[in-house]
């Protein structure tokens, strides 16, 4: 077989003018939405210190990460997400500044592929962090942030579902982890997905219901008891948009309380990404 | 409608009694069709017939809402999908199995094991603290130890009764396997109802 002397990578991509094109149109119109609503966007850089993000990264994120050393003989790494990077640039340089701290991004996320397929390393992702406070306004807003920029991208079948850490109060360990890896035989049933009818144990969300309802986007909610995400990291809400006629999911956030204190700054947080690779492939 | 992966072979057969039994019926014979997709005739239900191997990949990117396959391939594979049900047929067991001069007892460091099933295979030995030399192939893993190509071998066996033919004995069992009804993370959400339906009505 003759080899490819210009091959790059498997899960990284090049972008001819063409293909740039479609993409920043897709990233500006996400980021408009992140501007009208007064979200200031930052940037952290590409390589942080192993031990020193470590601090608040998951042990799965820390294993997806692309670890080396740099010529000092330091570990180093590309940023696994980008949630943690800015706990840290946040409790560091920003610890003054007034709150709620409204901040975005939109730049790349770097994890190893640990499948046999070429899944994507370089990952594209958008997204926003409100700092400060643990209001149902707070939850509210990032959701209704995440609806606003999906609606401007021109995406009509997508659909959010809700979950809940206090959804989990009284699972054993096993039927947490069961509903963690989606073994919904070991969990006992598929849990149930509805509207305000399972909220009555959650005061909190029955706050967010009557805010989304005021903003009109209930149409696309869904309150799913089984909806459960990272444990080590997601502390209330937790919430994910897929887009239906493509069966994919496009965008995931939710509260982490505990995060931002774990850098030295005692302050609550909610947030979610916009995974920009999994969303050009709805737009094809 | 949903969209269904069934893997071809043994599991396909039990997966059509089993869909007669609940009342969904192919005007095509479906064991032996050559057709690749078909729908019953209710038009509610579109049947992919693929390679067991294949019917997780189907389900996690969404080429398929369900799938019907074996727990030993979504040990192997650990898709990212949804388990909803076993559906208890299609009994078989992922064993260690050797020839007749070796015995459970041997099994020590550097054994040398030939398996279709390299990341069950490896996850049991790193269980056991043991040390083990893992050889991926494709088929007639029987053959491995008997040509010398490895100590012992890591196979499915339903009966026992090829393993006898080749002079090989089980050892351990590593797993017991029956045919698991999974879904797609996002079919589930988006045809709820449909496929909690189908759930109630393969589970009876």
């Amino acid at each position: 077989m003759k080899k490819n002397p210009l091959k790059t990578p498997s899960g990284v991509q090049d972008f001819i003018p063409t293909e740039t094109k479609v993409f920043s149109q897709t990233l500006k119109k996400i980021t408009s939405v992140f501007e009208d609503r007064n979200y200031a966007r930052i940037k952290t850089p590409t390589l942080e210190y192993y031990e020193t993000l470590s601090v608040g990264l998951s042990p799965k994120l820390k294993d997806s990460a692309i670890k080396f050393f740099d010529p000092s003989g330091q570990a180093v790494m590309l940023r696994p997400d980008h949630t943690t990077p800015i706990a840290r640039l946040v409790a560091s340089r920003m610890n003054q500044e007034k709150l709620p701290l409204k901040l975005s991004y939109s730049d790349p996320i770097f994890r190893q592929n640990l499948s046999g397929s070429d899944n994507d390393i370089e990952l594209y992702q958008a997204g926003v962090e409100l700092i400060g406070g643990n209001s149902a306004e707070a939850d509210a807003e990032a959701i209704i942030t995440c609806i606003e920029a999906l609606k401007r991208v021109g995406i009509t079948d997508f659909g959010i579902d809700i979950g809940h850490c206090d959804f989990l109060t009284g699972l054993s360990d096993e039927k947490r982890d069961a509903l963690l890896n989606g073994d919904y035989l070991a969990f006992g049933s598929i849990p149930e997905r509805g509207g305000k009818e399972l909220l009555k144990t959650v005061p909190h969300l029955l706050k967010v219901y009557t805010l989304l309802e005021k903003a009109d986007v209930l149409p696309y909610i869904a309150f799913n008891k089984g909806l459960i995400k990272d444990l080590s990291y997601y502390t209330g809400i937790v919430f994910e948009a897929y887009v239906a006629s493509h069966r994919k999911i496009v965008a995931s956030g939710g509260r982490y309380d505990a995060l931002l204190a774990k850098f030295g700054f005692n302050e609550k947080a909610v947030g979610f990404a916009i995974d920009v690779n999994a969303l050009r492939e709805t737009l094809r | 409608m949903i969209t269904l992966a069934a893997a071809k072979g043994y599991l396909l057969t039990e997966a059509i009694t089993l869909f007669k039994a609940c009342g969904i019926h192919f005007d095509d014979d479906v064991a032996t069709t050559r057709k690749l997709s078909i729908k019953d005739q209710t038009g509610q239900l579109e049947l992919l017939i693929i390679r067991p191997w294949d019917v997780p990949v189907y389900v996690a990117q969404g080429a398929a809402d369900i799938g019907i396959v074996g727990k030993d391939i979504l040990v192997e594979q650990h898709p990212n999908v949804l388990t909803l049900a076993d559906l208890k047929f299609g009994k078989c067991k992922l064993v260690l199995a050797g020839p007749k001069h070796i015995q459970a007892s041997d099994i020590t460091h550097n054994i040398r094991v030939a398996t279709k099933f390299p990341n069950t295979t490896r996850r049991y030995f790193d269980n056991l603290g043991i040390k083990a030399t893992i050889l991926k192939l494709y088929g007639a893993i029987e053959l491995a130890p008997l040509t010398g190509l490895s100590d012992i071998i890591c196979d499915l066996t339903a009966t026992g009764t090829t393993l006898h033919e080749n002079n090989l004995h089980i050892l351990e069992t590593v797993l017991e396997s029956t045919a698991y009804l999974i879904a797609n993370r996002v079919s589930i959400k988006t045809k709820d109802a449909a496929i909690r339906d189908f759930v109630k009505r393969v589970e009876k």
